[in-house]
């Protein structure tokens, strides 16, 4: 009989190294799941940190320089301008709160183009419907400013705090103040998972004083 | 009978463990190396947003009641609705980041030429990085002062 001789793996040494790429492989792969779920948290805090910064800088910068007024009323009711002297209207909010801001006209300080006064009958409000935030105004119709990824909603953190409505506005009557807006939410990253290592959000309070009034 | 058997001398495979087993050390080092300043980052992503946070409060006070804006003291809530007091066991945060202090430091000064109060703030939030005995901080410092009066 030819004797034929095979180089190959014997049975143990197979088992051998099965057992150590068993032991290697979980450690490898747990370790790179680790660092991709952190890299994850990094990013969702990321998102909501820069949606929610330019949210908040964007509707202060326009209530800062452009506000002149607050107008509670659905549709806003029609200001016709002093056609003799160009002195603006006042607007007093007196002590109101929305939690949508639907009905939560500013009167922008824009003027109109035919006359070249300020036209008051020129809006702009913040909406807040739907998990979303939009931007709205008489002349360039709704703007959501946030993207899918998160979620916006007004401040709700029961029973400590009541809940914090999403804008309001403040004037004291007595006073030769103009008024004061205030706004509040909180931005959520938009996720299916109920764990809380996968929750990020931030809250967003801001007052702006009406510099043009 | 002799027989003939490949096989591996002891020196040859003492030096592939040696190898291996740098390999994995250094991979192990550059792991947690990583990961600590990851959680590093998430924790002052979060904390230069809490610190944000206070100053845009302080604003808004200024513009509700400048008067009665507060010294120094902690604000460990989020939403801010006021003063909190300092203390160890108050922290401020989500679980299972809930290690934050901030504080706010005031000091006032009136400017020579004009009269004006201006109040300096400084916020910090502070917080421990794993084992490490010093603590993390964010500072951020604003001047405030009231023109109209």
């Amino acid at each position: 009989m030819k004797k034929i001789r095979r180089f190959s793996f014997t049975l143990i040494e197979v088992i051998v190294s099965m057992a150590v790429i068993g032991l290697v492989l979980p450690v490898i792969f747990s370790i790179v799941f680790v660092l991709m779920n952190q890299q994850a948290k990094i990013q969702r805090l990321k998102v909501i940190k820069q949606e929610g910064d330019f949210i908040f800088n964007h509707i202060s910068n326009q209530i800062k320089n452009n506000a002149i007024g607050v107008i509670i009323d659905d549709p806003p009711t029609i200001v016709e301008p002093n056609t003799d002297y160009d002195i603006n209207p006042v607007f007093t909010c007196g002590n109101v709160s929305s939690n949508d801001g639907s009905i939560f006209y500013i009167i922008d300080k824009g003027k109109s183009f035919i006359s070249g006064k300020t036209d008051f009958n020129n809006w702009f409000k913040y909406v807040l419907n739907a998990n979303n935030i939009s931007s709205q105004s008489s002349t360039f119709g709704d703007v959501t400013l946030n993207s899918s990824n998160v979620k916006i909603n007004k401040i709700e953190v029961p029973p400590l705090i009541p809940t914090i409505p999403f804008i309001s506005c403040k004037k004291d009557a007595n006073k030769y103040s103009p008024a004061i807006i205030s706004v509040n939410f909180r931005i959520e990253y938009d996720t299916i998972s109920t764990r809380v290592e996968d929750k990020a959000y931030f809250n967003y309070q801001g007052s702006f004083k009406l510099r043009t009034y | 009978m002799s027989r003939s058997r490949v096989a591996f001398t002891l020196l040859e495979v003492l030096i592939f463990c040696a190898i291996i087993s740098t390999f994995f050390v250094s991979a192990a080092a550059i792991t947690t190396f990583l990961l600590r300043s990851m959680k590093a980052n998430e924790h002052r992503i979060i904390a230069a947003r809490y610190a944000e946070e206070l100053l845009e409060w302080i604003r808004a006070e200024k513009e509700r009641d400048w008067e009665a804006l507060v010294s120094s003291e902690c604000f460990n809530q989020s939403p801010i609705v006021g003063v909190t007091a300092c203390s160890p066991t108050l922290k401020l945060g989500e679980a299972p980041n809930k290690i934050f202090n901030r504080e706010l430091v005031q000091t006032n000064s009136v400017s020579v030429e004009t009269d004006v109060v201006q109040k300096t703030f400084k916020v910090i939030v502070e917080w421990p990085e794993g084992s490490d005995v010093n603590l993390q901080s964010v500072q951020i410092e604003t001047i405030l002062g009231i023109w109209e009066r």
